[in-house]
């Protein structure tokens, strides 16, 4: 293993980014659910999916990221949350990149009404970074290091 | 084989979790809905999505009362449109109301035709008005159904634009020149969105003003004995 992943892989860096990917999820989720009817709107706006499932997929979304937060967060299967976060980031990677691709100009949705972020391609490197984060709070931690003992 | 057993289990456990996280994310946002829908006053999104319905042309404030007829010039006996603005279904044997081959008259025949607002978002539009407009050549007319289902008919002068192609390249929508004219879209009607997510790309993408969704689309088009290109 390089000293990189080695590094990465770290008890207290792995807890670090489950923290950090967790209150990003937990932000998004509460600004999403601040105003539902608003996501179905943006979930519209990508055309990624049937009419009649975007409603379902606005009901669900911000409550599964909410679910895999509060994991990450309290430290409570926190991997599996980090994968789930993973796998969700993964997914609106793809419909940023794909709204790109299309030459679409519209609102992301993100962090609902609250932030005003268009798709595009600092959004695209902003969910590649998160996604990154979220690959290292996969991580299974490795050995305590002594020098984070408590 | 019992070396890689841990990691075997380990694997199937954090599925088993991910699966957890994920069916009870979804159980809290249906419980969460559902407890909204039930409030007074209801907060809750309806579960199935269904597309608003669009303002028609005479909610716009568009009088189009004499578009409820086809053109005298062209309109036969038999082609006559009843009081719901449908035209009746012509006998057999009866002509087309639309000319094959005559050249059209623009001056003469839009006189009649109603003036479409630029209102910046997409209409809906019944098959007298799209006639006059086909007839007149007096409006860019989309069929946004499959390669396939155009070729095998479509409303005459009809320029084919599959949704599906264009949400994949916003190029081939830019080229659309309507020049200066109102565009009509149209696609299977029914449950058919094509039309009008296309619609709503023209109006939000490309910026134009006046764009009408045919929703009745082609079936009842072919149905009502209008002139069908192949």
């Amino acid at each position: 293993m390089s000293p990189i992943l080695r590094w990465l892989a770290e008890r207290p860096v792995v807890r670090t980014a489950q923290i950090v990917v967790g209150a990003l999820l937990a932000w998004a989720a509460l600004a999403k659910l601040g105003d539902v009817p608003a996501l179905a709107r943006d979930v519209h706006q990508f055309r990624l999916v049937p009419v009649a499932g975007e409603n379902l997929l606005a009901i669900v979304l911000p409550w599964i990221e909410m679910t895999a937060a509060l994991s990450l967060l309290v430290g409570f299967r926190a991997r599996a949350g980090a994968v789930v976060a993973a796998g969700l980031m993964t997914v609106f990677t793809a419909a940023v990149a794909i709204a790109l691709a299309r030459g679409l100009s519209i609102e992301c949705g993100c962090f609902g009404t609250a932030s005003s972020w268009r798709v595009g391609t600092t959004k695209l490197l902003m969910n590649v970074g998160i996604l990154a984060l979220a690959g290292v709070a996969m991580l299974r931690p490795r050995t305590a290091d002594p020098r984070f003992a408590v | 084989m019992s070396v890689h057993a841990p990691d075997h289990d380990a694997a199937r456990s954090l599925l088993r979790d991910c699966i957890r996280i994920v069916v009870t994310g979804a159980l809290l946002g249906v419980a969460f809905n559902q407890a909204g829908l039930g409030s007074r006053p209801a907060r809750g999104l309806p579960w199935i999505a269904s597309a608003a319905p669009l303002e028609s042309l005479e909610g716009a404030g568009v009088v189009v009362e004499e578009a409820s007829r086809p053109s005298t010039r062209t309109a036969p006996s038999g082609a006559s449109l009843g009081a719901s603005g449908s035209p009746a279904v012509p006998s057999a044997g009866v002509e087309s109301p639309l000319p094959r081959s005559e050249p059209s008259e623009p001056a003469e025949v839009r006189a009649d035709l109603p003036s479409i607002p630029e209102v910046g978002r997409p209409l809906e539009v019944k098959i007298a008005t799209v006639a006059k407009f086909v007839e007149a050549e007096a409006a860019l007319i989309v069929d946004a159904r499959d390669r396939g289902a155009f070729a095998d008919g479509h409303i005459p002068g009809a320029v084919n634009l599959p949704y599906e192609e264009a949400t994949r390249d916003l190029g081939a929508l830019r080229a659309l020149d309507p020049r200066g004219r109102p565009v009509i879209v149209y696609c299977s009607g029914g449950d058919c969105e094509a039309s009008r997510m296309l619609a709503e790309l023209l109006t939000s993408e490309i910026g134009l003003r006046r764009v009408l969704v045919y929703e009745a689309g082609f079936p009842e088009w072919a149905a009502s004995g209008m002139k069908v290109d192949r």
